[in-house]
């Protein structure tokens, strides 16, 4: 019995490293970090400087619009790729002609990395050369999307196209794996098709329903390639994330221990919706 | 047996030594300089340079030099955190004027790596690209490619201006009802900030529908440090500076207002795409190789492409260069310098005096580098394919100024890019843009001691 346990400790042992090496000892650094004032020339002797760094994040007004920039775009963003994700898998629950090389398609989005596809929308949405611009022209609509007042929505569509994929493919897996009886039942009842989904498969899909928006919400929550591509989180702090907001005190400001005051801050005002949200997912999960 | 065993090995030993040594005496191997750079064009230009050393200089100098790329995305970022942990195994440091005071601290001067004159010496360097190296008043880096800003315009819109009267009568009534002011046309490179108001209106269709472009111009206007390098050129050609006296910011000055009206003008009128709040230098590249405006103000680099009749059909044969409006440019130039914690130092060294020379530079240039010396850049027969070298050396010599090299050069770039790309998208007005540049780099200089 003793040898079994230390077996399995051996086991346990290389990935408690790796977590150790990889998760535990950066979060220490950062919480470290963040009470000094460590910048990149003065890296190796920095300040003890206390709570100045968290004094500073919290009275900078920027700090606030990012982090409401970044919610309004997860709430809008994940809303539209559940909902996009549920129809798409529904549509394609059914015998079509097609449907493997129509699903490889779909799924053509979550290939491409969130950097490449931003240089690929800044070409697409140039409007002099780009293929959107071109038709958007054609159709007498405005030829700029990434113009000030679209710019916000036009970063959304850009995700959503994306990230459908994914809540799509979740969605999917997760109708395929409901049994015939409960909608057979249903039928039989003289159920409807609004009322069979309303009734029978959303309860059903619901612990999917809800692990595809927690991971998408928290992906899109840090969304920082895409938009720094597209426009750098400008023009001003217009579409300033909160990523982007780290990064930008971190590298171009160059103060690391502010940077990571503001990482510590984000994760304490994420811990509590986060943790709410697991509880919740874990209680609905059957 | 085990005696012979012994024998064996010991005379294999010996043998051994025998053999070796005087390879080893003779031929010392020689020292190797490891020098960082990013890729792309610089890395291509300097390969040749590098090859070139190597196979003619190492016998005699005793130092072969290694190129260490660094990809360009976060290329400055991963280069400070190397020289942050004070490692060794980096000799040559790739800096930028902009970036070269959080380097500087990491690097020697070199006062006395290099001669103090002539070949060899950073005299060979035009002036304001060896300043934009400097820190504190050392030099710091070995200056190999200098950035500048032009005025593109097309010759063929521009000399037809100044030949057509019934263009001129309407270009003054344009600037009379659009800017309240009877302007008349210039030659480009005559113009002030206002002319290059005023011509960006002509040639805007909205506002002159005879007009051959569909933009004026084109700015670029992205929330990106680069973008505050170009406007920075009518901040300084209106007289104004990032600075008063000593380190006192000096933003929210008249010309400062009157630097960034150039650029609201232009947005309000839409004598710029609507797109610019997004451009950088491709966008705008592209908004001008498609021939949809007339003129932009745009780094050296770009004529080489735009001149170009495959790259560039509609419009190569048609650019011509004239000094930014105002006539300042803004200078930068990337180069090399020796890290404090080599362990190779003098053959560094050797190697940083063969880069000082016209020699190097020349074949530099021939291999598609911009470096900073006059007779590298005028050489008759590098300007018959690069016929915008020559330019380069006249306009960083007469115009060329550096902002600053401080440590704080990024964040205050990085500060003005926030509040000034707010003003050129008009979602601010640029009195307040201006007013909280000013505070936030007021701030900035306050904390880091140089402003009390």
């Amino acid at each position: 019995m003793a040898q079994e346990r230390r077996l399995g400790y051996a086991f346990l042992a290389p990935l408690t490293l790796l977590l150790l090496g990889l998760a535990v000892f950066p979060g220490l650094y950062a919480y470290y970090l963040s009470a000094l004032d460590a910048t990149l020339e003065t890296f190796r002797s920095p300040r003890f400087t206390g709570l100045t760094n968290y004094v500073r994040i919290l009275t900078d007004r920027e700090f606030y619009d990012a982090i409401g920039f970044s919610l309004r775009y997860t709430v809008v963003v994940v809303t539209l790729e559940v909902v996009l994700g549920l129809a798409l898998a529904i549509a394609l629950n059914r015998e079509l002609r097609g449907k493997r090389i129509l699903i490889s398609l779909l799924l053509l989005p979550l290939m491409v990395s969130p950097a490449l596809l931003g240089i690929m929308f800044r070409l697409m949405l140039n409007e002099f050369i780009g293929t959107v611009s071109y038709y958007l022209r054609a159709s007498g609509f405005p030829a700029n999307l990434l113009a000030p007042p679209y710019v916000p929505y036009t970063l959304m569509v850009v995700d959503v196209i994306q990230w459908t994929p994914f809540t799509f493919l979740i969605l999917y897996a997760g109708l395929r794996s409901i049994p015939d009886e409960p909608v057979e039942a249903a039928v039989v009842d003289g159920a409807g098709g609004w009322q069979i989904l309303r009734f029978v498969i959303l309860p059903l899909l619901q612990p999917l329903l809800l692990t595809a928006g927690f991971l998408r919400g928290i992906d899109a929550f840090k969304t920082f390639d895409t938009i720094q591509v597209l426009t750098a989180g400008g023009p001003g702090s217009l579409t300033t994330t909160a990523s982007i907001y780290v990064y930008k005190m971190a590298f171009l400001a160059g103060h690391l221990g502010r940077a990571n005051a503001a990482v510590v801050l984000l994760l304490f005002l994420l811990s509590i919706p986060m943790s709410q949200a697991i509880r919740h997912i874990l209680r609905r999960t059957p | 047996m085990r005696d012979l065993t012994m024998r064996g090995c010991v005379f294999a030993l010996c043998a051994a030594v025998t053999l070796i040594m005087p390879a080893q005496i003779s031929g010392q191997s020689p020292t190797t300089v490891r020098m960082v750079y990013w890729p792309g064009p610089e890395s291509d230009a300097m390969r040749k340079v590098v090859d070139w050393y190597n196979a003619n200089r190492t016998p005699a100098d005793g130092t072969k030099v290694e190129m260490v790329l660094f990809s360009r995305e976060g290329f400055f970022d991963k280069e400070a955190a190397v020289l942050a942990a004070r490692s060794s195994e980096v000799d040559m440091v790739f800096t930028a004027s902009y970036i070269l005071g959080r380097h500087a601290p990491h690097m020697d001067s070199l006062q006395k790596a290099v001669a103090a004159s002539g070949e060899g010496s950073l005299q060979i360097f035009l002036p304001s690209a060896r300043d934009s190296l400097s820190f504190q008043g050392k030099p710091y880096a070995i200056p190999m490619d200098v950035s500048n800003h032009f005025l593109y315009y097309r010759s063929d819109y521009l000399d037809r201006l100044l030949t057509d009267s019934a263009w001129q009568r309407r270009y003054t009534d344009i600037a009379q009802r659009e800017l309240g002011k009877a302007l008349a046309p210039k030659r480009p490179e005559d113009w002030t900030p206002e002319d290059f108001v005023a011509a960006a209106l002509f040639f805007t269709k909205t506002i002159n529908p005879d007009s051959p472009t569909e933009f004026g111009t084109v700015l670029q206007a992205k929330n990106l440090i680069y973008n505050v390098m170009i406007w920075d050129n009518f901040l300084y050609g209106l007289g104004g500076s990032w600075f008063g006296s000593g380190f006192q910011p000096a933003l929210n000055t008249a010309a400062a207002q009157r630097a960034l009206d150039v650029y609201v003008t232009i947005a309000q009128k839409k004598a710029t795409p609507a797109g610019s709040t997004a451009y950088e230098y491709g966008e705008a590249n592209e908004a001008f190789r498609t021939g949809k405006v007339a003129f932009m103000v745009q780094w050296s680099a770009a004529f080489h492409e735009l001149d170009d009749k495959t790259k560039s059909p509609q419009v190569a044969g048609k650019v011509k260069l004239a000094p930014v409006p105002g006539k300042k440019t803004h200078v930068h130039a990337l180069g090399v310098g020796i890290s404090t914690y080599s362990g190779a130092k003098a053959g560094v060294q050797k190697w940083a005096r063969f880069l000082a020379t016209t020699q190097a530079m020349r074949m530099y240039a021939q291999a598609g580098g911009i470096p900073p010396v006059r007779a590298a850049l005028t050489d008759p027969a590098l300007a018959k394919s690069r016929p915008e070298f020559p330019v380069i050396a006249e306009h960083v010599e007469k115009y060329g100024y550096v902002e600053t090299t401080i440590a704080e050069t990024v964040p205050i770039l990085e500060i003005l890019a926030k509040h000034l790309s707010a003003a050129w998208a008009l979602q601010v007005v640029p009195k307040t843009a201006l007013d909280r540049a000013n505070g936030e780099i007021m701030q900035l200089l306050k904390e880091k001691g140089y402003v009390k």
